[in-house]
């Protein structure tokens, strides 16, 4: 007999597998079930076990931490108190106030402040304003990591950096700053393209030129010498290799410049060696030596001219007395001495500082140093050489991050700047060329920009290791708790009020048209030493005795000028690139770095 | 459940509402960005009307449970409770990705975003397996058994060939051939345990215990040495691993050649013998794909659980004490 299970009928296969089945089947236990349930109860309890008993360990709370505290708070990471305000019970945001009792942040402005509740009425030009004044917390997250607690989003900053007005009336450079890479303006100092004003004179063409460099036998061999001078010879890094050290004379210049050049001999001194110094320091040297000088040939003018006019030692083997001998004529010099060494000392002087004409003036210092003048005493005003260091000191730079760059990569200008008046500071587009989303480089506000004034960082702890260890306990409130005292705002504000002035005043002055009236002022005054001035003398021997300073420069007032005035500036030029239009002597673009083509 | 077009509204709310809370979502963070300078999280108030929405919808699906527990609730058809589950379970996906800002945070929150990633994953396989499992199923097992009644249907399958070799081969106690260790086998607990409740049970109990003893027909002997040998241990409720007879092919040929060695008296009881055996292998089948389909529960149901129980926990610590 089949099976009814493999009947064909379907119906009766059916009928026997469905007769197989205990239709009640649910009722009893399986395992399944049985262990669906038991996990079902066994996890969540397992979880609320494991939530109470690592909440009563010591730093339980740290499992419902959003994100985990960085690891420059990790020493009192587990003590959220020590960050939070915690009122009722719960804890809340993070107090200012909290923050400054261990750090020292130096106020952004003088027109915002810590301690304010982010909003405080201030007195602004007579108005009162509300200033918003970011939290801490607003730009420095903590719970993620440290680099973000550090990092200050580009956000913040354009919150008030975004669309600013300025202060002298004229219309913003730039509507409103996104970012760096689009929005940002082109430095001041090229946009208004204002000179370099040191009172000084620099040929980079020059000295990166192997052509036309010149380099002493002692320095470079005759093998070596068709070399160009290199950046880093001049420029030598500082300490923290971001900026360079000034260019100092003995360092950087004298192994080429060497002051014994400019040394004259004249008779009967000779050859006075001076060091470099201030035009009082050179003048004290060269008297010195003249004076040195007539004590050691007998004291007196007299002798000194006796001395010079003796006959020559005789050839000790020479015989013949038949020959006979040169006699030479004594001078007589009536001067003092006091004349004698005021003469000499003036014609030794009047050469350095006072050329009569533009070839001697490369053997003078005003091969290097434009003179402000004659001060009562007779010699030049030079004043002490303030090249600037670092441009813009809105904000930070750090070459030594830049080491892989050949430096005309950047400063394209230099091969071709003649003049110390040429800014040789890259564009804003030269840097945008790496620092932008398409160059990968950092291009957020604080690569560059800080908030907090550094100037005014004070590098002085608050807390002690046992503080830092177990937290505040009984002990009284820290004193840094409490804001600073007014008197060290308010001479802050001051501070940052008359930098600010300066700057504006700056600002609204023309540098060219102070140079230019500098300039005027001081061929003017030359003129009217000059004019003081008594006539030479007819007779040679006789030298008048004078007590007159020193005379003034008797060149040409015309070509005393620098070599800067009497080129040619022509028309303005535009670079085909950026259209930014330049003075007509500018040779380079300095925002792109485009030659313009020779007219 | 299987995804027809029963779900289409369901399908389409879920999308509509992902859209929706996706660009709520942008829009947020753009104004957080432009005017506050902060980055999303739970703790704006758009973070916590995103994290208290996931919180509802979590504590919604976890009462499924509780809904197929008790099932005489008039409230909804289960149909309609395993749709929401299904949908609504996946909205919460934008809802918590959106209140943690896309961050999966750390320690308690780390480890509720491990533990919701984990559930959603296990459901959205077991609902992928529960639509292509079942096809598979009805395919190759037409003689499929409820799966809590596989065992008891073994011990039916084994009574009923014991019954059929006793039949024509005699007592399987009788003689040598049988090895002592397999007919002393016991019956299976769940066995006894049916044929003790009479009366609600159904089946038949094992008819090695009742079958009753015939005149073993002549040349049936190779016959009854196979049974013993290789067809009782194979229709035994345990592994199938190393029998004879688990692969269809060997099972064909052997019987084959029993077949040859047994008169054709015999020949139509091998015949149900060897779908008896077909039998077997089916629901040995059916045993695995079922572990398949229903198995990913043990991860999806407990775990769930346990992720409403640490939700709630960072509900209330984050909303009383932060």
């Amino acid at each position: 007999m089949a099976r009814k299970a493999t009947s064909d009928n379907p119906v009766e296969r059916q009928k026997a597998y469905a007769e197989r089945v205990d239709h009640q089947y649910y009722l009893q236990p399986h395992p399944w079930r049985t262990w669906m349930r038991r996990l079902s109860w066994f996890f969540p309890l397992f979880g609320i076990a494991a939530v109470a008993a690592y909440s009563f360990q010591q730093r339980g709370q740290q499992i419902y931490l959003p994100g985990a505290v960085s690891s420059r708070h990790a020493i009192f990471g587990h003590r959220c108190e020590e960050c939070h305000e915690q009122t009722q019970g719960k804890w809340g945001a993070v107090n200012d106030a909290k923050c400054l009792a261990c750090h020292d942040a130096p106020i952004h402005d003088a027109h915002t402040a810590h301690f304010s509740g982010n909003i405080q009425e201030q007195l602004i030009d007579g108005k009162v304003v509300k200033v918003n004044t970011p939290s801490c917390s607003s730009c420095h997250g903590e719970h993620k990591d440290h680099r973000t607690l550090r990092k200050v989003t580009d956000a913040a900053c354009i919150q008030c950096h975004g669309d600013l007005k300025r202060s002298d009336g004229r219309p913003p450079e730039t509507q409103r700053i996104i970012n760096f890479e689009k929005q940002h303006a082109e430095w001041a100092v090229l946009r208004e393209n204002k000179p370099d004003t040191t009172p000084f004179k620099f040929n980079h063409a020059v000295h990166v030129d192997p052509a036309r460099v010149t380099w002493p036998p002692d320095v470079v061999s005759a093998a070596k010498s068709n070399v160009a001078v290199l950046c880093v010879q001049c420029h030598e890094p500082d300490q923290a290799r971001a900026y360079f050290k000034p260019i100092a004379f003995d360092k950087h210049c004298a192994s080429c410049h060497g002051m014994e050049k400019f040394a004259t001999a004249i008779e009967p001194v000779g050859k006075v060696k001076f060091s470099h110094g201030t035009p009082e320091l050179v003048a004290s040297e060269i008297r010195s030596a003249v004076t040195s000088f007539l004590i050691e040939h007998g004291g007196s003018p007299a002798r000194v001219a006796a001395a010079a006019a003796a006959p020559p030692p005789g050839d000790e083997n020479d015989l013949d007395d038949s020959k006979p001998k040169p006699v030479k004529a004594v001078p007589v010099d009536t001067r003092t001495s006091e004349q004698w060494v005021h003469d000499n000392y003036s014609q030794i002087l009047q050469p350095l500082f006072f050329p009569d004409s533009l070839e001697k003036t490369k053997k003078s210092c005003l091969k290097c140093h434009i003179p402000e003048g004659v001060d009562p005493t007779g010699l030049i005003k030079i004043s002490k050489q303030k090249i600037p260091t670092v441009w813009l000191d809105k904000s930070t730079f750090n070459h030594n991050a830049h080491r892989a760059l050949d430096c005309i990569s950047c400063h394209t200008q230099v091969p071709n700047s003649q003049f110390t008046s040429d800014v040789l500071l890259p564009g804003v587009a030269n840097c945008q060329t790496c620092h932008s989303q398409l160059g990968g480089a950092r291009s957020d506000c604080s690569e560059c920009h800080l908030y907090h004034d550094r100037k005014l960082l004070i590098f002085h702890g608050k807390r002690s290791i046992q503080e830092l260890e177990q937290g505040m306990g009984n002990q009284p409130p820290l004193t840094a708790l409490k804001p600073p005292p007014e008197s060290v705002v308010e001479a802050a504000r001051k501070k940052i009020n008359a930098e600010d002035d300066t700057r504006r005043e700056l600002l609204k002055s023309d540098w060219m048209k102070w140079a230019t009236d500098r300039k005027t002022q001081l061929t003017t005054r030359a003129e009217q030493e000059r004019a003081r001035l008594p006539a030479p003398s007819a007779d040679p021997k006789v030298i008048p005795a004078t007590t007159a300073p020193l005379a003034p420069p008797v060149v040409p007032s015309d070509k005393v000028e620098t070599a800067r005035q009497k080129s040619p500036a022509g028309p303005p030029v535009t670079c085909p690139n950026c259209k930014k239009v330049w003075p007509g002597d500018v040779k380079f673009c300095g925002r792109c770095g485009i030659k313009f083509p020779a007219n | 459940m299987l995804i027809d077009r029963t779900h289409k509204k369901w399908a389409v709310f879920t999308v509509a509402a992902t859209v929706l809370s996706i660009a709520l979502y942008v829009w947020h963070v753009v104004a957080l960005k432009q005017y506050a300078q902060k980055d999303p999280s739970g703790s704006t108030w758009f973070g916590l009307a995103y994290g208290f929405l996931a919180l509802g919808l979590i504590s919604f699906c976890c009462l499924l449970g509780l809904r197929k527990k008790v099932r005489i609730w008039r409230i909804g058809r289960a149909q309609t409770w395993m749709r929401a589950h299904i949908w609504l379970g996946l909205l919460t996906v934008p809802l918590v990705l959106g209140h943690g800002g896309l961050n999966f945070g750390n320690n308690l929150t780390l480890a509720i975003m491990l533990l919701f990633a984990t559930v959603i994953l296990s459901g959205v396989l077991g609902l992928l397996l529960q639509n292509l499992v079942p096809t598979v199923m009805m395919e190759r097992l037409p003689a499929e058994a409820t799966f809590e009644q596989i065992h008891h249907v073994f011990e039916l399958l084994r009574g009923e060939a014991d019954e059929m070799i006793t039949a024509s081969c005699g007592s399987l106690e009788e003689g040598g051939a049988a090895p002592a260790a397999i007919l002393a086998a016991p019956a299976p607990k769940r066995a006894t345990v049916l044929v003790k409740k009479e009366g609600g049970l159904q089946g038949k109990a094992p008819a090695a215990n009742r079958a009753k003893s015939a005149t073993p027909l002549e040349g049936s002997e190779p016959l009854k040495v196979f049974y013993v040998k290789d067809v009782r241990p194979f229709l035994a409720s345990g592994s199938l691993r190393g029998q004879r007879l688990t692969s269809a092919q060997n099972s064909s040929v052997i019987f084959e050649h029993t077949r040859s060695l047994t008169p054709p008296a015999l020949h139509e009881t091998l015949k149900d013998l060897e779908s008896i055996c077909e039998e077997r292998r089916q629901l040995a089948l059916q045993l695995k794909l079922h572990g398949l389909l229903h198995g990913w529960l043990f991860v999806h149901a407990p775990l769930s659980y346990l992720l409403l129980v640490l939700v709630l926990v960072h509900a209330i610590v984050s909303t009383l004490r932060y």
